[in-house]
Parts: C-alpha cells; structure tokens; sequence
C-alpha cells in the first residue's frame, strides 16, 4: 500500500483505507452523515486536472480493494475488484492470451477503478473503442452510503439503466466503484508500427486521417510535434501475424507517404506506445495539457483555428489522433492563463467545432477559472443526477463544477 | 310514466349505439385474422404508412381494426374503420414481407364486401360507385366504346382547350385526362387475333383485359409477338371480359364473381395453354378465383384448375430459356414494380431478367422500387391527395436515377406514372416490358419479315404485316 | 384538464391531422410487437405525430404542466410492451421524423432523426462504404429511436457490440419539456455521460429528438459459414472453441433440429435437414485476414466432429444462408399458429446446461421450445411453441416461461439481453436485483423525471416509483444504520 502524502499540495487530513466492500460503504456513509467529503482515489495518475481545493478532509485510498474476483476465459469476462493495478489485472488476461484493448498510462499504479472512474481512451479507441463498451456490471457505493450493484457478467444486457457505463468517466462524483465486471478480447498475436518522416503538422494530420478513414484495419495511428512547425506520425498495426505483416507491406506499397522505420517487433513496439501514453500523463511541473476534440472531419479546421487562437504562445507542442478528432496542446503555464485561454477560445467561438478539457496544469493555473465547460442545459441534468447519488455532495466536492451541485426540487 | 318512457328511450338507445359485427357473406375469415401477431415487420413497406407515419394507416393497425370488429370493440359502421379499409391501395406489398404469412389482400376485401353490404351511402356516392366501375367494366364492349370515343378527343384540339378551359378541373377529370397515353392503335377484340411461331413448342391464351385492350392494345400485341417469338402459339380467346379485380378491391363481389365465372368458361373452351396476362394487377386477380369462388360448389375446382394456369407475361419469358433478343435498345432504364406483381405474385427477379437480356438496355434501379406509385386501381381517381403524394415520391426517385425511361407492367402504374413524372417536371417515358422485348425483337417490323405468321380473325397463317 | 381542451391544444402544437383521439384511431396504438399474454394492451389518452423537435417539446410541456404521462413510441416493433402507454397517457409518435438530417463520411457518423429506419440508413450509406452495425431482427421496420430506447442488439453484435456503443450524442427532450444536447465521452468531452445512460432506459428518463450514430466501415471482405452438428452439444463445444481460439466472428449463430425442420422446407438454405444443430458464422475482415481466420474456424467445427462444413462464396449464396437464420421466426409458423419468443443471456460456458435445461421445460410442459440465438453472445432465444385458441395453452407458456427465466438467472444470467423488461418482465427484476440495486435505479428515474410522467410502469418493479422510493430508501438507510423505523 502506497502512502498518500498530498494532492494538488494539500495534504488529506485523513487517509481511509478500506480493505472491502463493506468499509467503503461504512466510511462513506459516515461521511454522509458528517457531512464530510471524500476523495476517492486510486493510482493518484490524472488528478492534475480537476479544480484545485484548500481543505482534503478525507481521502479514501482504494489500492486495498484489489484482486480479481472471477475470470472465465472461455466467457470472456472478468470481474476484478476497483483497487486492482491495471497491470495485474492484464497479466492474468494474458496469461490466458487475452486482453483489454485501451491505452492505460502508467499501469503499474493506475488502478481499474481509477481508469473506468476517469474514463480515459488512448488512441487504440480509433479500432478498438473505449473502456465504456466493455463494461457489463459494477457494484458501487453511492455518496449517501448505499451500496448497490448494476448490469451483470454477461456480455450482453438490457436489464435496466445502465449504470455501470454512467460511471465511465464520472470521476467518482456518483459513487465509490467497489468493482467491475468486463468483457475481455482475444489479445492479438502480432504487432508492429510504421512512422512516417516529419512533415507540416496540419498537412501531416490531414494525411494521416485520410489513411485511417480508407483502412479501418489500422489500430492507432498518431502525429505529434509543434503546432506551428512540424510533425511526425507513428501507425500501430495488430492482428494475426500474416495479415498484419501483409497490410504493413499494403501500406507502404500502395500509400503515398515519407514512410520511415518500421518497429517490427510486437515488444518494441507495444513499448512506444506505452512509453507514449507514460510520457503524457506524467506531463511537466511547469505545463499545461489540454485536450481538445472535434469531429475527425473537422481536425483541420479547428487545428488552424487553434494556431490562430495561440498566436504568440511559443512554443506549443502537439499530439493528435486525427482518426479519433483528438488534439492534445500543451505549453508552458506562464504562457496563458486559464482566464486567458477561456477567453481566447469564446472569442474565436471554437464550441463551434470543438470542445476541451483540461488534462493537467499547475495548482495555481488551474485556480483562474473553471476547468470544467458544460452546457447549461446538459449540466443541469448531471447535476440532478449527482444529487440523487450523492445528496449532500460528499464525492470529491468542488472538484468537478465550480458551484453547488445540490439543487432544490 | 315520463321516467318510464325516457328509460326505453335510453335502452332504444344504447341498443342503436351498440357495436356491430361482420354479418352477411364475405366475413373476414376469423382464422386469417389471428395469424397476425403484429410484429410490424409490414410497416416501412406500406405506401399510405410512409406517407402518414400513422399506424392507423398501416396493414398492422388495419388489421387490429378488423379484429376488433369481430370482436366486438369497434363497430363495423364506424367512420375510422370505413377510412382505413378504402385508403389502403390493397397493393400487398405487407403481405410479402409477412414472416407470418398473413393474406392480407383476401382480409381488406371481405372487409370492404362488408363495408359495402352494410353501410348506408349517401345517392351520390353509390351512383358514382356504379358509374366509374360498373359501366366500363361490366362489359368489355363499352370500355372499347369509351377509348374510341377517347381517341377521337385526343385527336382533337379539345384537350388543349378544355385544360385551358379550368372545365376539367371542375369535374374532377384532369387527372384522369392526364393520365391515358395518345391511344395508337386499334383495340384488340378478343377472337380476331393470332400469332403463330413457324415451330409451336407451346400454346398460350392472352389475357386481353379491359384497359390492356383498349389504350395498351400495342401493349398486349406486343406480348403476342414476343410470345411468338419464344415459340407459343398465341391466341386472344372470345367471350373473356374483364378481370374484376376492381369490383374485388371495391368489396362488390357479386360483380367480380360474374366476370370471374365468364372468365373461366371463356378459357376453358379455348383449350390447353397458359392464360399469360400483360396486366399485373389482372393477373394477381385470375391468380386468385379459386379464393374469390370457394363457396361456389360448382365452379370451386375449375377455378383452381383456372388459377394455375394463369402467369405474367414477364413470368412466363423471363427464365433462363428466353430467346436472346437480337436488336439493340440502347436506353438507359428503371424499373417499377407493380405492386400486384412484386407483392401479390412475388414476381420481381424475372422482369429483371428480360431486362438484363436486352442488348444495349442499362437497367439503373431507383430506390423504393417496389413501394406503390400511387395508382392501385381506381385509387388514384378517388383518393387523390394520397395518390399524388405517393406519385410525387416516386417522381423524385425516377429523377434520381437519371433514366430517360420507366419500365413497368402494369396499366394503372403506366398512367399514374406518366401524370406523376410529368407533374414533377420528370422527362422521363413510361413503356410496358412487353413493348421494350419486342422492340429488342424487332417488334412489328420482324414481323413485316415474316420472321413469324401474325394471323386476324378466321384467316389462319396469313400474314397481314404486309398484304 | 378538460379533454377536449387538451385536444385542442395537441392540435394547435402539431397541427389537426396529427393528432389522433377518437377511440377507434387511438385501438391501433394499444399494443407494440410484443406477444399477446405477455404483455398488457392499453389504449392512450391521445396520440400525436409531431414532425419536429419544438412540436415534442410543446407536447411534453403540456403533459406535464397537466400532470399527463407520455409513452415515446418508433415504429412499435418492441417485444416486451415498451411502447404501451400504461396508465393512458399520450403516446408521442415519432415516425414521421424520419429524415437524416447529415452525414459525414470522414468521421463515419449520421445526425438522424429518432423515425429513421434501421436498414434505412445503412442502405442510405452503403455506397459510401459504411453502415449501422446494431441489427435487431426488425431492423427492417424498426427505428433508431426505438434501438435508442432499448439498447437494441442483433448477430453483428458479437464483434460491433450493442447499439450504446453506436451513439455519440443526442438531442433529448426532458420530462419538462427543456430540450438539451448530449454528447457521449470522446475527446474534449466534460462532465457526465448522459448518453451512456439514456440508452437502453426504455424511454423513461427522456425523448431523443436527433441522434449522433457512430457508423462502421464495410469490411473489405466477408465469408459466411455453415457447419452442421450431430449434437447441440457439438455445435456448442465448437463455439467454445472458437471463441478459445481467439477468434472473434462478426456472428456466430445457433440453430437446432427444430428450427432447421421449419426453415429449410420454406426457405431452401441448404441447412442439412439431418443435423441436430447448425452453426452459421460470418468473419469478416481485411481479405487475407478473413481467408485464414476462415481456414482456422473450419478446422477447429471438423476438430469438434463437424458433420460437414460449407462456405458460401457469393453473396447471392451468404444472403440465402442468412435468409434461413433471418426467417427462422417466420417459419416457426410452419410448425405451430403461435409462439412465444424469449431473450436471454448466460455466460457462454453455461450454454450446453442451459440448453438442457431448456430441453426439459420443453419436456416437462408438453411444449415444443424451438433455439434459434446468438451463440457467441450466449444470447438465447428460446421459442415456445404453442396455439393459442386450445384452452390451457397461454397459461402453459406463461408458467413454462416462468420456469425459463429461473433456470437462466440461476446460472447467473440476464433477464434480457436485447428485447429490454419493459412491462414484459418489470415484475421479474427482483429476482436480479436486491432492493437496493433497484432503489439505486429508482434514483436514476427520479433524478431525470421527478413525478415519473416518462413511460410510467416500465423496468422497475411495483414499488419502486417517485415517493414510495425515498421512502424505501430512508427505510434501508435507517436499518444500515440500526436506527429501525416506527
């Protein structure tokens, strides 16, 4: 069990540590009834992003929650407890050649839990979709204490709401996740990647959305390097050994591209991506990530909209998805501020064709404005919602909308 | 006694607002009725459905309707019910569809038989009833008498006048006027024509029909000399009448019943053969004489006997053993599918085959191209507003295509095509499968060659293409 | 409110014609595809047929300012009487908003309205190399706001999953008549998913007016195959076999001796009329992708004693296979006047007992139960067959059904994976789900439509609606917390 030192600066005045189902719903009932709010945390790997708070009166650390509860492999389904390391959970997958297929930075501590709460998708959701589409049942706690289970282990269900796929990406507002039921895939046999030379990044995300419309067996394919100079594009190819090697000679062959190396070794290449994927959720100290998203057919547009809207800030770096609209910026925090970026982004009426979130960002930068942009009508909704869940908003307050969440009916 | 009395009163009352039920003959078999377990699977492909979006107007909800008459939950006379039974263009396209199998077209007849047995009509309406299905189709030889006179005023410089006039409008006749093509030849009586291959392998009997041998007479020779041409000795038997199928779509089937006894002994002297029909929807109707005379012990077998025989021009040429066309017809085409073809006889793959056979012909569909243009029947002539909307539907999907012709079987679609295309400003033309065959045969003109004997009245064997 | 002035205002929000209220008009809106027993039929207050998203809105604000429920309503092919408006309320029609209102090629999605039809749009966009993978059995009537509702399945789910996964955003109309946009998570997105869990809430927590769909590239190629089995336990081992083997088919498909008796007379598939079961497996793929993963599921049906095994190649001979699994239902008329459809699911390596189990409900109530399902899901389709004018009949199925569901929930199985609970099985729900659960459910109603106006007496079981569920709740707090109530 890791210790919980501080987040975003703060030091938690305590630490819970459930060790079962059963303690999670005891310590968050508590603080139902104190009134007291909860951080629920697992891996501690994406918590540079949320609205940044003075006091941390309880942060319930979940890493003890862990292990895996069922596996069938002939099912192809898995029920693993939230505070399971991500890594651990693939291993057992593995063991039996199977997997989950979504990018998990730094699985080594991120938990199950933490990455279905945050709702992180890597660029493997351009073939393989996200982490939403797997999840078949969950049993959570409500932030008044309940303690409840949704959906079931079968990989198909339309037995009332769908709870379980709300929670993707809920950030722990609506409920502590005690554990989650998946559906697993066949893990694929082979792997290999292919860059292509640098080149103008707007011509470069262009080219590179083009490929990934005309050939859906393409599993990932990114350009990352500066907003306003050039980048380079990496294509991730998995399968059965033959048809994976016959599409990469396909590629090179028929595709006019700057092709470059070729990683054609599943190791070395599932390493870059990985390393990809570790790279960015680690970020810098000192910067700011903000991703952005658009319709892929609208990339272009809202990339030249964005170097308009960031005249001046040098230098911006840049990592995109173009088949999935993704556009990941970053640049120093002394840059722009928050207020200025908000700003920046209404006067350039970029909600016209995209939308962002705050990935990361120092403590203080992250205090000039809400992290969090939601239209009125749609977060009137969520809202409603939290308050059912968590009535006397004692789930990670203040961390997800920058006002009271609790609405009188 | 004041209470006394307006007790009866109300007892009178409740007896008069009582529901009543299916009576008479021509009761929707009850059975028939239950097979439909409303699954839905009929809904997209139901013409006045897509138009509305109502299930009322869908084969599901007439079909709940009709139940809930036997049943007792909905009165036989009530006005909704009425709507339903004559809105639908009984095209039959749910039937096709039905994974259950429901007989859709029997059920909204019978419905319609009882509609006409038990419900009060206004004067008007039942003279017009008589006048627009009676006095044409009763008899053969006054639906001739009428296309003469039809002739003669297309011929004249009336139509320009009379459109101008608004005086059509005013009687409700322009659509009708728009919709008969320029009549070019002479009708074809029954019993005066004949076209003999030089080898008969076969024989067949051409259906004539009322509008097919009068306006389509072209049409229907067309069929002769293309049946001819694949080696059926082909002859145009006398005494037949008209098919009734509108008196059966129209629920008067006492009517169709009289035409359909005509019908079966006309055929039954003329010989062994096919009964091979140019018009769909008098084929789906000969198709079905042995539904439409069950309870006639004396004619119930030989009307199945009748039934069998009987196939669409397209049915019979369109296998594999089509004589290859050798003339080239470089046009580029679509096809619609009458619905009495498509959906009552499930015949949709061998027109396609005739096309695909013809030498030159590009065959480009249009999407929709079995859902209903709108015509069934008389349907276009007495339930306007739906007809169009249904026309102007397809108008744009013919547009879409880009084809300068239509190609279809059936004469009401041919009408209700032509006024839709050319409402919709669509320059497109509107021919009959038969005609495009023969012309890829060389048509009239093989037969001026003498490529095969055409033969009139008692004259057998003597060609009269050129004398 | 006065009737008659309620129809009067329908009628100035949607225009005369398009409202319907006379009784025989509102007869035909009193059942959905559901079979009769099963579910209740129910005539409405009113119907309408609005053609635009401000015309539901106006609706949905009248209803509820006058305390009105309103039922949502597609194409009404639903099979668990989603659609019926319980308690008499006004059924919204949505089939004459049917237009797709844009499509973008280079992000493979549509904007649609909810009364586009299923097979519709994948035909619209066929030509441009895509199409909507969920492909319920109905798909040719039903709408996309119908597949909204009930989270709709259907083969091509085994490798493209359910119809949640194809939404990525909608135009809803709340129980207040308030009109929002929602956009399911992908990049950029903030707050909570909505999406994920307005699909599949059978129309109770809100309308969808427009939908955003995810559309997927037609394969570049597609083989079909038919592997024929001496056993119903043979074709099982096969699908566990080949799901082992890490292959994941576009769908894999179960028919037993039943089915194939009733299918190959009608439709001529060339199902082997000796075998006790068919598997029927699509792969689709990159073309050398689909040859070897073909090759690979030929050898694995042999290795499990395959009685034969046939590969269509033209698609003119795939579509003739598919005709038999697509008809399977229609044909089953062949054998019996009706039949009771079920939908259920258990974990794959459940099938073989599950099936037996099947087998002896069939026994035990005299009832011929035919299996025609998704394999691969481990979705089951039992379908019993009975006639409904013999006395006794109805009762019979509904016990049988009865016994059905218990003998699935017990090896940890669904209640529906893709026809939704609806009135059909609301009462069955607490055989899944403690109260708890469904208190928690309850919530998720209560959070979106307060005074349950949407779709009332559907999923959550008597009990668990508006009042009686806070009251339940303080109740089950109060034990947790050893407080007992008075």
């Amino acid at each position: 069990m890791k210790r919980v030192e501080s987040i975003d600066g703060v030091v938690p005045d305590r630490v819970a540590r459930p060790g079962s189902e059963t303690d999670v719903a005891d310590i968050v009932g508590e603080a139902n009834a104190a009134v007291e709010w909860i951080l629920p945390m697992g891996g501690s790997t994406a918590m540079s992003g949320l609205t940044p708070v003075d006091r941390i009166p309880v942060a319930m650390d979940l890493t003890g929650l862990s292990g895996i509860l069922e596996y069938q492999p002939a099912d192809l389904t898995v029920s693993v407890r939230a505070g399971t390391r991500w890594v651990d959970l693939e291993r057992a997958l593995r063991a039996e050649g199977q997997t989950i297929p979504v990018d998990v930075p730094m699985p080594a501590v991120a938990t199950v839990g933490g990455v279905v709460a945050t709702g992180y998708a890597g660029p493997r959701r351009l073939r393989d979709g996200t982490l939403k589409d797997l999840m078949l049942g969950m049993a959570y706690v409500r932030g008044d204490g309940l303690a409840a289970k949704a959906g079931g282990m079968v990989v198909k269900n339309v037995s009332g709401f769908e709870i379980p796929r709300l929670f993707h990406g809920s950030w722990g507002a609506l409920g502590v996740i005690t554990s989650v039921n998946l559906k697993v895939v066949p893990a694929h046999e082979y792997e290999m990647s292919l860059a292509i030379e640098p080149g103008d990044t707007i011509d470069l995300a262009e080219q590179v959305l083009r490929l990934t419309v005309a050939r859906s067996a393409i599993a990932a394919a990114v350009a990352d390097g500066s907003l306003t100079g050039e980048s380079a594009a990496m294509i991730r190819l998995s399968g059965r050994e033959g048809p994976t090697r016959e599409l990469a000679r396909e590629l090179q062959a028929n595709v006019a591209l700057p092709w470059s190396t070729v990683i054609d070794s599943p190791d070395a290449s599932a390493a870059w991506w990985q390393e990809r994927e570790d790279t960015l959720a680690a970020g810098e100290p000192d910067l700011v990530a903000i991703e952005i998203g658009c319709a892929p057919s609208q990339v272009q547009e809202l990339l030249i909209a964005v170097r308009q809207t960031l005249d001046g800030v040098e230098p911006v770096s840049i990592h995109m998805t173009p088949g999935v609209g993704s556009i990941r910026i970053a640049f120093s925090s002394g840059a722009l501020s928050l207020a200025s970026w908000l700003s920046l982004w209404d006067q350039y009426g970029l909600d016209r064709i995209g939308r962002f979130v705050i990935s990361q960002a120092p403590v203080a930068w992250r205090a000039d404005g809400s992290v969090w942009r939601i239209a009125p009508g749609a977060l009137s909704v969520m809202q409603s919602l939290k308050s059912t869940f968590d009535p006397k908003d004692v789930l990670n307050r203040g961390r997800l909308w920058n006002e009271p969440v609790v609405r009188s009916r | 006694m004041a209470t006394e009395a307006s007790a009866i009163e109300q007892t009178v009352a409740e007896a008069e607002r009582a529901l009543r039920g299916y009576s008479g003959h021509d009761v929707p078999d009850d059975k028939l009725l239950r097979d439909c377990v409303h699954c839905g699977m009929c809904l997209p492909t139901c013409p006045t459905y897509r138009l509305t979006g109502s299930e009322a107007s869908s084969p599901r909800g007439r079909l709940w309707m009709m139940r809930a008459v036997a049943d007792g939950r909905l009165d036989l006379l009530d006005d909704a019910f009425d709507e339903q039974m004559y809105q639908c263009l009984n095209c039959r396209a749910c039937e096709a569809v039905c994974p259950s199998g429901v007989q859709y077209g029997p059920l909204v007849e019978a419905a319609r038989s009882q509609l006409e047995q038990h419900r009060p009509r206004p004067a008007w309406q039942r003279v017009a009833r008589r006048v627009a299905l009676r006095f044409p189709f009763d008899d053969v030889r006054r639906m001739r008498a009428m296309v003469s006179g039809l002739k003669l005023y297309q011929r004249s410089p009336l139509p320009g006048l009379l459109r101008k006039s608004g005086i059509l409008r005013l009687l409700r006749l322009e659509t009708l006027e728009a919709m008969v093509p320029p009549v070019r030849e002479p009708a074809l009586i029954s019993g005066e024509e004949s076209w003999e291959p030089d080898a008969a392998t076969n024989r067949a009997h051409l259906f004539n029909g009322c509008v097919m041998s009068t306006v389509f007479s072209d049409v229907n020779r067309a069929a002769g000399r293309s049946l001819a041409h694949n080696g059926y000795a082909t002859n145009v038997p006398a005494r037949q009448q008209c098919c009734g199928a509108l008196f059966v779509h129209a629920g008067m089937m006492d009517e169709a019943r009289r035409l359909a006894r005509i019908n079966i002994d006309a055929f039954e002297s003329a010989g062994e053969g096919k009964i091979v029909v140019t018009a769909a929807g008098c084929g789906a109707a000969l198709k079905e004489y042995d539904h439409l005379l069950k309870d006639d012990a004396s004619y119930r077998i030989r009307a199945k006997a009748f039934s069998d025989r009987v196939v669409d021009v397209s049915e019979l040429l369109g296998t594999g053993d089509l004589v290859q066309p050798g003339g080239d017809v470089s046009l580029d085409v679509t096809f619609q599918e009458p619905c009495h073809l498509a959906h009552a006889q499930r015949i949709s793959r061998q027109p396609r085959t005739i096309l695909e056979a013809i030498p030159g012909l590009t065959l480009t569909e249009m999407r929709e191209s079995s859902l209903c243009c709108g015509s069934a029947g008389i349907y276009n002539i007495i339930r306007r507003d739906m007809a169009d909307g249904l026309g102007d539907r397809k108008a744009e999907s013919v547009r879409d295509t880009g084809v300068s012709t239509v190609v279809t079987a059936n004469p009401g679609c041919h009408m209700q095509l032509r006024t839709s295309l050319r409402r919709n400003g669509v320059e497109a033309d509107v021919i009959h499968i038969a005609q495009l065959l023969d012309r890829a045969y060389g048509g009239q003109h093989a037969a001026e060659r003498g490529d095969w004997a055409f033969t009139r009245g008692d004259a057998p064997h003597q060609s009269t293409g050129k004398s | 409110m006065d009737r008659t002035q309620l129809i009067a205002d329908l009628e100035r929000i949607c225009g005369p014609t398009n409202v319907r209220s006379v009784p025989s008009d509102l007869l035909v809106y009193e059942y959905d595809g559901s079979v009769d027993g099963a579910v209740d039929t129910e005539r409405p207050l009113a119907v309408v047929l609005p053609d635009s998203t401000e015309q539901v809105s106006a609706v949905v604000k009248l209803a509820s300012h006058n305390g009105i429920p309103v039922v949502a309503r597609g194409a009404g092919t639903g099979l668990s009487g989603g659609a019926v408006a319980r308690g008499g309320g006004i059924i919204i029609a949505l089939t004459r908003m049917e237009r797709v209102l844009r499509v973008d090629p280079v992000s493979r999605t549509a904007l649609v309205e909810p009364g586009v039809i299923n097979l519709e749009l994948s035909q619209l966009v066929a030509g441009q190399g895509m199409f909507f993978a969920p492909d319920p059995s109905s798909q040719k009537a039903c709408t996309i706001g119908g597949n909204v509702a009930e989270n709709s399945g259907g083969p091509h789910c085994l490798k493209y999953g359910v119809t949640t996964n194809h939404i990525l955003g909608l135009e809803v109309v709340l129980h207040d008549g308030d009109v929002v946009w929602i956009d399911a998570h992908g990049p950029g997105a903030a707050g909570l998913d909505l999406v994920a869990i307005l699909v599949g809430s059978e129309g109770m927590l809100g309308i969808a007016t427009k939908v955003l769909v995810r559309l997927m590239p037609s394969p570049d190629s597609v083989h079909v195959h038919l592997a024929a089995f001496g056993s119903m336990d043979d074709a099982a081992a096969a699908v566990t076999s080949i799901i082992g083997a890490g292959i994941l088919p576009a769908s894999l498909e179960m028919m037993d001796h039943l089915t194939i008796e009733a299918v190959e007379p009608a439709y001529h598939a060339g199902y082997p009329m000796d075998a006790a079961a068919v598997l029927l497996v699509e792969v689709d793929g990159t073309r050398q992708e689909v040859a070897e993963t073909s090759d690979r599921i030929a050898a694995l049906c042999r290795e499990v004693g395959a009685t034969s095994f046939r590969s269509a190649a033209s698609p003119a001979e795939q579509e003739l296979l598919w005709k038999g699994r697509k008809m399977a239902l229609a044909a089953m008329g062949r054998l019996a006047p009706n039949y009771y459809l079920h939908d259920t699911v258990v974990p794959r390596t459940k099938l073989t007992e599950t099936l037996q189990s099947v087998n002896d409900i069939s026994r035990d109530f005299g009832l011929p139960i035919a299996n025609v399902f998704h394999a691969g899901d481990g979705n089951l389709h039992p379908l019993m067959l009975f006639d409904r004018r013999r006395d006794g009949d109805v009762e019979k199925v509904l016990e049988a059904s009865h016994a059905l569901i218990h003998a699935c929930i017990e090896v940890g199985g669904a209640l529906s994976g893709e026809h939704g609970i609806g009135s059909e099985k609301r009462g069955y729900m607490e055989l899944v789900f403690t109260r708890d659960d469904l208190v928690a459910m309850a919530g998720v109603k209560d959070a979106f439509d307060p005074r349950g106006l949407l779709n009332p007496e559907k999923v959550l079981p008597k009990g668990y609606v508006c009042g009686e569920v806070r009251a339940l709740h303080n109740q089950a707090m109060a034990q947790k917390h050893g407080i007992h109530p008075m």
